[in-house]
């Protein structure tokens, strides 16, 4: 289909979020948010969604706050851009997950508009973002005309394309606890190609390892990519959890999570059978960064 | 037909005043309403980077952006770059190391690597990829556009 102008639609810019609230509960299925529109317009350019109203968020500029503070850890506006995260020093160095998956979005004309809510609330099952954030432990607050009320990330991906998100609300709110000392975090990402695409395969790790430096505290595997949406590979985490980790642990781990995915048959991406393997590539890999980086500290 | 509303777009160091819709992109407005043609159509979503323009000095793909949502912003396209006729250095460095063969690409290529200039003035060949990692070329294989930009940044 010829791909050139926006379909018709009306634009607003409510002063807060209880005006955006408001018009979206108003207008139900008739409304979207703009936030960086580098998913949404392309979608109204392709026809596949038609929204009569925009509601612009650029007054909002309360949800485009980073702020991080000792001990409890790092708060996450929607409205960030991929590239402020990119720019922030203290996410390059304490939540280097998430920096480096925010350095591979698109292009860099995309992480200068696309913005981290986006990115969550699109939902597609290989957002870069997701898995960092769920091997973190992030929370997430979301506001409607009822109030506010918070959820684990990993709970917010309901499907390909669905979010928890009720009618009439919107995410607000991106937290991620500190990670605890003697913790390092991991994310790879697999596209097809070397630059521009979306992943293939995204992996990320988070461990904890004790004082002796070679037994695991606490695991997170989270899988992007390889499911309806991005998951913990929870029976890979228990093969760790609590054992020292050596070869034959992180080779179990590895394809255990492997099993752990079902990527969907017939994407002209990666076949299924590619991306089961590689799962259990990038898992060894991504385990084996982030012992590194714990026994460099 | 939408609404039509009365914007001010500041471009170049100009300030225009056009009536678009809210459907109106950025790339239309500077193309159909401003005549500054330097800033190309290619993909139409956001990938190709023919379209790309600063915004406050940070490239985004003008294909993507409603024009309405582009007011109280600095823009700057390709046209903007030359002083008084004088070409800037990255241009003249295209044109020295044949970086340029139909041109199509040219416009988003320079003003990414400007972008890049005005953080990194002494870049990388890495870094310089990097910046360009959203502009296709479909003619030069990128090896003298990569040429060209390290270049111009030896002459600053």
């Amino acid at each position: 289909m010829r791909l050139r102008s926006l379909p018709e639609f009306e634009y607003m810019v409510p002063k807060d979020v209880n005006e955006v609230c408001s018009v979206l509960q108003q207008h139900a299925e008739r409304a979207k948010v703009l936030a960086g529109g580098t998913d949404l317009l392309i979608h109204m350019k392709h026809r596949v969604l038609t929204p009569r109203y925009l509601i612009g968020l650029k007054n909002l500029s309360d949800l485009d706050r980073v702020s991080y503070k000792e001990g409890q850890g790092l708060r996450l506006g929607p409205l960030v851009t991929h590239e402020s995260i990119v720019g922030d020093r203290v996410i390059q160095e304490r939540f280097g997950a998430l920096w480096t998956a925010c350095s591979k979005v698109g292009t860099p004309n995309i992480r200068n508009m696309g913005t981290l809510g986006g990115n969550l609330c699109n939902a597609a099952p290989s957002a870069d973002t997701a898995p960092p954030l769920i091997a973190c432990q992030a929370l997430v607050k979301v506001m409607g005309l009822a109030g506010e009320r918070s959820l684990p990330l990993e709970n917010f991906f309901l499907g390909p394309g669905k979010t928890a998100l009720q009618p009439g609300e919107i995410l607000v709110e991106i937290d991620v606890p500190c990670p605890p000392p003697r913790s390092g975090m991991v994310y790879v990402k697999l596209p097809v190609r070397t630059a521009v695409d979306m992943a293939a395969v995204g992996v990320a790790v988070f461990i904890t390892v004790d004082a002796n430096n070679d037994a695991c505290q606490e695991v997170r595997i989270a899988l992007g990519a390889v499911a309806p949406t991005p998951i913990r590979a929870r029976r890979a985490e228990e093969i760790m959890r609590g054992e020292k980790i050596t070869e034959p642990v992180i080779q179990k781990a590895a394809q255990i999570a492997s099993e752990e995915s079902c990527p969907r048959s017939g994407s002209i991406r990666a076949s299924v059978e590619y991306r089961c393997s590689m799962v259990e590539v990038l898992t060894k890999r991504a385990i084996r960064q982030v012992l590194a980086q714990v026994r460099s500290f | 037909m939408s609404r039509k509303h009365a914007i001010e777009l500041k471009i170049n160091g100009d300030i225009h005043e056009v009536l678009v819709e809210p459907r109106t992109t950025l790339l239309h407005v500077l193309r159909e309403d401003l005549a500054l043609t330097g800033t190309k159509e290619g993909c139409n979503a956001g990938d190709c980077g023919a379209c790309t323009v600063l915004m406050d000095h940070k490239p985004v793909a003008s294909c993507l952006f409603l024009a309405i949502e582009a007011q109280g912003k600095e823009i700057l396209t390709i046209e903007g770059l030359d002083q008084q006729g004088r070409l800037h250095p990255l241009q003249q460095a295209f044109i020295d190391y044949y970086a340029v063969q139909c041109g199509f690409c040219t416009p988003g290529m320079i003003l990414s690597a400007k972008a890049l200039f005005d953080k990194n003035p002494q870049p990388t060949e890495e870094e310089v990829r990097e910046a360009i990692s959203g502009n296709l070329c479909r003619c030069t294989g990128y090896v003298k556009i990569v040429e060209a930009i390290l270049a111009a940044s030896q002459q600053r």
